[in-house]
């Protein structure tokens, strides 16, 4: 069963939508990503010279009666990729009122699940900590996908790398990986984090994504007793109108260094905030990024 | 007017206390909220207390915390509004012992009256009175609530009496009562415990010097008479006996006096032989300085030895006095039941197995009443009269007072039929035996066996018992016949229209339902007889005042307050419903308006 914000006008909207990769994959069956694999495909690769046992259909007489030579067309195989969707489960993304931090992750996924399964793409789904690497295919396995989001809970800290890296080594394909997080770590550990993810050659997005309380965090308090989510570490803090504004602008110097650290290990970062649209980020943002058209 | 005061005032300076250490722990920065936040990455750095908070610039919120701490200090003070008061009760001592006079000559009664009708001015017109003395016998003076002006119009006139105060009992029973109204007693007499709603004025002289005729009797032509000094200092005086003889006009015969020194904190016993002709006796202490007898009036006591008026008619069908002539102290006539009129006057009536039409207004026994009649019916099963054994007996009435009653067996008893008036007094295995009540404010004793005639030390428990009866039935105890209290009405018959003092020239006036009201000790004469009036009270006489013990959990009050209203309850209220309205404001309000705008995103 999808969220309640997965209309059927919504599910329209985004079935219009297209995830691309900005490199090409060998896949493993027929499907819409320009494989390196020539082929059969509709795309003109090249002309290579007629062997014994080529199909003569692939001759081309045109070129044969100009230069009596004979010369057969190879095309670029479409096939599919592998989208493997990583999601932190960890208690930082269940701080926010309402889940909406959680629930934006989680109907991220889902509307990239969805798209890609409806490209016949190969979708993997890993909630770090929670359960092993799950494979998805095929239009309908989006209510799996569903279940498995809807049941997802807050894990205990872990040692985040080493489980992203457990889930790309259970990709048998390269193709894209899609990291979905706050990422309010410190710097080193996402450049780990992303670094695992391109050691297997990945087409790597970033999202991070942050809701009001983290760029806000004691919102109608200028004084509170603050305590981590994840390590239960308590901080007494007060802030005053320019130290909010002083805290928001630390907040956007991490995204803005998690970003550049993207980019130098040649991945896609796109940030968003909770309180925007999904469709809207969807067909804006993530467009931007190039994984979506 | 509306003033305000505390219970306990001095919890008021926690206020002072209590806004400095808001202060301190504003300044502080009090207790922080704890928030779950996603991170301490980039909000660690902002660790440090509030500046706002280092030149206190306090919030709203803060007022609204001195208010609450305000009225929480008020609450546990006990604020109490005063002077308002709707409903009030006022209780005026007009008892015997407010007769003592104070500095100056007047009498506390004087002295509580101006008290109670000042008070009765300080109240608002709004206010609703109910008014109450303690003597004779508590009674109210207003049969609803009236006004502060309609009440000191019946306070004016009232005077103090002769007569005992019930004031315990009255404060007891307006304590079980449980109205809301504030109570002020106006008294010679103080709380043992200061109580929440009973206020208690005290007026009195602080002097304790006093000397009282306690008791007085006359037996077998002997007189004694028991006298009470109170004080510091030894008293000279000298008691006075004048006698009184003859029939008309009762002219005074001899005069007696002793010279008497009495020791302070002493009673002593005086005695005079009075010749067999007396009539009736006064008995004072003339000589007294005022300043060593605040009370006057207990000074003064008046004995009958006429058989006139107290003689005890037996009534029978055979006549005779039935063995009753050998008991010294009561004088009796025999009637024959055919002679007996209900115009027949007597002390007191012995039926002797015969039953009047009705009963006399005199205290009566009736003696194995004749099966069939109205008023003392009996049971009587196949017309016998029934050997009986007693049963169960009253023990804590006096006429059963030391008697050993199951040992007792009657070989002839009649049962007899209980009445609405009557308490059974004797059972016995035939039914009861005994019964005794008031039907119509005189005592009456009925019997269902045989006590005559009287054959004294020869049947012991019988007469034991019939003694009992006579003594409470005849009020024998002391002074003999003839004898009654002040303020105690009188009720002397259809026939006597006239009573006089023999002193004074002063006459009675018979009230509607015939009774006299004796307002002060004399010697009453009337037709057929005459009548000594006195009052004895130890207890008012005394000025070791006892303090009023109330029951129940006594709190202590402001002495001398006003009759009050706690406001705690009032101010709990405002406290919660400021703590509601803020939690409503606080936390609920917003969370509604968060959930609200998070369905409508």
């Amino acid at each position: 069963m999808l969220p309640a914000i997965f209309t059927p006008q919504l599910l329209r909207k985004i079935e219009l939508l297209q995830v691309t990769s900005r490199r090409s994959f060998l896949g493993h069956r027929q499907g819409g990503h320009i494989s390196p694999r020539r082929g059969h495909g509709i795309e003109f690769a090249d002309y290579r010279k007629y062997e014994p046992g080529d199909n003569p259909r692939h001759i081309d007489w045109n070129l044969f009666g100009r230069s009596d030579r004979m010369y057969v067309k190879t095309f670029q195989e479409e096939q599919n990729v592998a989208v493997l969707c990583v999601v932190d489960t960890t208690a930082s993304m269940f701080t926010s009122k309402g889940n909406a931090k959680w629930e934006r992750a989680r109907d991220l996924t889902l509307a990239l699940s969805y798209i890609s399964l409806l490209q016949q793409e190969d979708v993997l789904l890993c909630l770090p900590g929670t359960c092993a690497l799950k494979s998805f295919y095929g239009a309908r396995a989006v209510h799996s996908v569903a279940r498995i989001l809807d049941e997802a809970r807050p894990i205990e800290p872990l040692q985040y790398k080493r489980e992203i890296m457990n889930a790309v080594s259970g990709m048998r394909y390269p193709g894209i990986a899609i990291l979905i997080s706050d990422l309010l770590t410190p710097i080193d550990e996402v450049l780990h984090q992303i670094t695992a993810l391109r050691s297997k050659g990945l087409d790597v997005t970033v999202i991070q994504i942050l809701s009001a309380e983290d760029l806000d965090p004691l919102s109608g308090e200028d004084y509170a007793l603050a305590i981590d989510s994840e390590s239960g570490e308590e901080v007494t803090v007060s802030l005053d109108s320019a130290q909010r504004e002083d805290y928001r602008q630390q907040i956007m110097a991490h995204v803005e260094a998690v970003a550049s650290i993207a980019r130098r290990l040649g991945a896609a970062h796109v940030f968003g905030e909770v309180e925007q649209d999904l469709f809207s980020f969807l067909s804006t943002n993530l467009s931007r990024a190039g994984l979506l058209r | 007017m509306n003033t305000f005061s505390f219970g306990a005032p001095y919890l008021l300076a926690l206020l002072p206390l209590g806004f400095a250490y808001l202060f301190y722990v504003y300044r502080k920065g009090g207790s922080p909220k704890p928030v779950i936040i996603s991170s301490l990455l980039v909000l660690k750095q902002f660790e440090g207390k509030p500046i706002s908070r280092r030149k206190f610039a306090p919030p709203l919120r803060i007022l609204l915390e001195l208010l609450l701490f305000l009225l929480i200090a008020l609450g546990a003070a006990r604020l109490a509004q005063q002077g308002d008061v709707q409903d009030v009760t006022l209780i005026l001592d007009n008892s015997f012992g407010t007769k003592a006079r104070m500095e100056g000559g007047k009498q506390v009664w004087d002295g509580i009256k101006g008290e109670a009708l000042s008070y009765l001015s300080s109240l608002p017109s709004t206010a609703r009175v109910r008014l109450f003395v303690t003597s004779p016998n508590s009674r109210a003076l207003t049969d609803r609530p009236v006004s502060p002006q309609e009440a000191s119009n019946l306070v004016t006139p009232l005077e103090s009496t002769y007569g005992e105060d019930e004031l315990e009992l009255l404060l007891n029973k307006s304590l079980q009562n449980k109205s809301k109204a504030s109570t002020v007693v106006f008294s010679d007499k103080e709380l043992a415990v200061p109580h929440p709603t009973i206020q208690v004025r005290t007026v009195r002289n602080p002097a304790h010097s006093n000397v009282a005729i306690i008791d007085a009797a006359i037996a077998q032509e002997k007189l004694t008479a028991t006298i009470l000094t109170e004080g510091t200092a030894p008293v000279k005086t000298a008691l006075q006996l004048d006698l009184f003889e003859g029939n008309e006009r009762l002219r005074v015969g001899k005069t007696e006096t002793k010279e008497l020194e009495l020791s302070p904190g002493t009673r002593i016993v005086v005695a005079f032989d009075i010749p067999k002709r007396t009539k009736g006796a006064k008995l004072s202490l003339p000589s007294l300085l005022p300043s060593r007898n605040v009370i006057v009036e207990d000074d003064v006591v008046w004995l009958n030895t006429s058989p006139g008026s107290k003689e005890i008619a037996v009534v029978s069908s055979t006549g005779g006095t039935l063995g009753l002539e050998h008991i010294p102290f009561i004088t009796v006539r025999s009637e024959r039941a055919e002679q007996y009129s209900s115009q027949s006057i007597a002390g007191g009536f012995i039926f002797h197995k015969f039953v009047p039409a009705e009963l006399p207004t005199a205290p009566t026994l009736v003696v194995l009443p004749p099966p069939g009649n109205p008023l003392m019916p009996t049971v009587v099963e196949g017309g016998d009269v029934k050997a009986a054994q007693v049963t169960r007996w009253a023990d804590s009435h006096p006429i059963t007072r030391y008697l050993t009653l199951p040992s007792l067996t009657f070989r002839e008893a009649l049962p007899l039929r209980p009445l609405e008036w009557s308490k059974e007094l004797i059972s016995s295995t035939a039914g009861p035996i005994a019964l005794v009540g008031e039907p119509s404010g005189e005592k009456v004793v009925g019997l269902g066996f045989e006590i005559f005639p009287f054959e004294g030390p020869r049947a012991p428990t019988v007469s034991i018992l019939t003694l009992n009866i006579f003594k409470w039935l005849f009020d024998t105890s002391s002074a003999g016949a003839g004898i009654v209290k002040a303020s105690v009405p009188l009720k002397l018959g259809q026939t006597v229209p006239k009573v006089e003092y023999v002193e004074g020239n002063e006459s009675l006036t018979p009230a509607p339902d015939g009774s006299f009201l004796p307002s002060h000790p004399g010697l009453l004469l009337y037709k057929g007889g005459q009548m000594a009036v006195q009052f004895f009270s130890e207890r008012e006489s005394s000025l070791k005042f006892e303090p009023l013990r109330l029951p129940g959990k006594e709190e202590p009050a402001k002495a001398g307050a006003h009759s009050q209203h706690s406001l705690s309850s009032l101010l709990a209220g405002i406290t919660l419903f400021i703590i509601l309205l803020d939690l409503y404001l606080s936390w609920f309000l917003p969370r509604r308006k968060r959930q609200v705008t998070g369905a409508s995103s």
